[in-house]
């Protein structure tokens, strides 16, 4: 029969052997993830990948509206990125799901699309279906309803400001994607702590049993 | 091959934890003290397990060790695999916490079934049986896994052919990689310390030296 302390060796060992192993490897999480945001006015661009583990590629991704209508739907191309082109202003619920079970979901605020899409209120008070119409799209430049305020009078002087803005939409949407690349890799990195953590509830719970074990047996 | 939640109906869902629960109390009966050290290493090693990854075109799987867990503990390996699987899900968004009872069921239960096809009599057989034994657990309890994972999504809704297909097609690595994994670990365990695989309970023993 093992004895205690051999027990106790084996034990140790496994446990650093697993520590170790966890330690060592890019372990990085296994779900399927989805990442959507605005790339420039109204065009939506979304990455469906397997943190650690390569993009998603011809996945169908689901678009709903706040009401769970669905609003169309979108094919990840061989990188795992697709583009949609938003028709209203309301929060867009992207999901993806692959046979095996795999799935997520991100959403794309109202707030950040462009103010003249139909169904204008924030948070999808849903427009009308005869909005629906894809022609029916956004102008190809802002009007004057959309202008900051203390913009000059000049129309002139309101198409530059509404282009300006708008290429600064485009660098600061470029920056902050790959800033967002870097946040997702962050948050999806398994961390030593976590497996530490991990083994250390184990380890906890199997004290506690032997306890309640103990206690059993000598009343 | 973790289910995550909001994706099986609730009655699956429901069913999946009065099973769940069912083989958790029976391998918790099973359980005593000796082999408490045992079901502690093997639910960490289950726990770390999820983490290894094998890139497959399309998707990613890792690791499960249930055959291994299954070989070595039998029913306890309800026990064991519902804290590796519970920690999973907390620490690293691995599956669901409603579908944690289906999730255990897929997994712990080709594991019970490997330990009453390989485990019999397996102390008074050769090594080298040892080890063919170890390997096809391995690779049975990953592949019988797959099959409930298709079947619990066909609940769902979801086309079991097609889904028992592609989710089988991917692991084959991992049945490989598992099969050896476990061949090893049963055929070093088989040499230096057999009573770890014996299948009845250990008996009680006062403080004696070892010699590992």
């Amino acid at each position: 029969m093992l004895s205690r302390s051999g027990l106790a060796r084996l034990a140790a060992v496994a446990l650093a052997a697993a520590v170790v192993l966890a330690a060592a490897l890019p372990a990085e999480a296994h779900s399927l993830k989805l990442w959507v945001r605005v790339a420039e006015g109204r065009t939506l661009k979304g990455r469906a990948y397997f943190p650690g583990g390569g993009r998603a590629k011809g996945v169908t991704v689901e678009v709903f509206d706040p009401a769970g209508a669905k609003l169309g739907s979108a094919e990840t191309d061989d990188e795992g990125e697709f583009t949609y082109e938003a028709a209203q202003r309301c929060d867009h619920t992207f999901v993806v799901r692959t046979m095996d079970g795999h799935g997520d979901t991100a959403v794309v605020r109202a707030e950040y699309l462009p103010a003249d899409l139909p169904g204008g209120t924030v948070g999808g008070a849903s427009a009308t279906a005869g909005a629906a119409g894809v022609s029916s799209s956004a102008p190809t430049a802002r009007g004057d309803t959309d202008a900051p305020t203390g913009a000059p009078a000049s129309t002139e002087g309101t198409v530059r400001a509404a282009e300006l803005e708008r290429a600064i939409d485009g660098v600061v949407a470029r920056w902050a994607g790959q800033m967002m690349d870097k946040i997702t890799e962050y948050e999806d990195r398994q961390r030593l702590h976590d497996v530490l953590g991990g083994i250390g509830y184990i380890v906890g719970a199997t004290g506690i049993v032997f306890y309640l074990l103990a206690r059993h047996r000598k009343p | 091959m973790h289910i995550p939640d909001g994706m099986l109906p609730a009655g699956t869902l429901v069913a999946g934890a009065a099973l769940g629960a069912a083989g958790v109390a029976l391998g918790l009966r099973r359980l005593d003290a000796d082999r408490l050290p045992q079901v502690a290493v093997l639910s960490s090693a289950l726990f770390v397990a999820s983490l290894i990854h094998v890139k497959v075109p399309g998707t990613s799987v890792h690791l499960v060790l249930s055959g291994l867990a299954g070989i070595i503990l039998g029913w306890s390996a309800f026990p064991a695999l519902l804290v590796a699987l519970f920690l999973q899900a907390v620490f690293f968004g691995h599956g669901g916490l409603t579908a944690l009872g289906v999730n255990t069921v897929n997994m712990a239960l080709p594991a019970v079934i490997c330990h009453y096809l390989f485990n019999r009599n397996l102390t008074r057989r050769s090594s080298a049986v040892a080890a063919a034994r170890g390997f096809a657990a391995g690779a049975l309890a990953v592949a019988l896994s797959c099959l409930m994972v298709a079947l619990t999504l066909a609940t769902a809704g979801k086309g079991f052919v097609a889904v028992a297909w592609v989710v089988f097609v991917a692991h084959l690595p991992i049945m490989g990689i598992e099969g050896f994994v476990t061949a090893s670990a049963v055929s070093l365990m088989h040499k230096v310390h057999p009573e770890l695989l014996s299948a009845s309970p250990p008996p009680e023993v006062l403080e004696e030296e070892s010699h590992a």
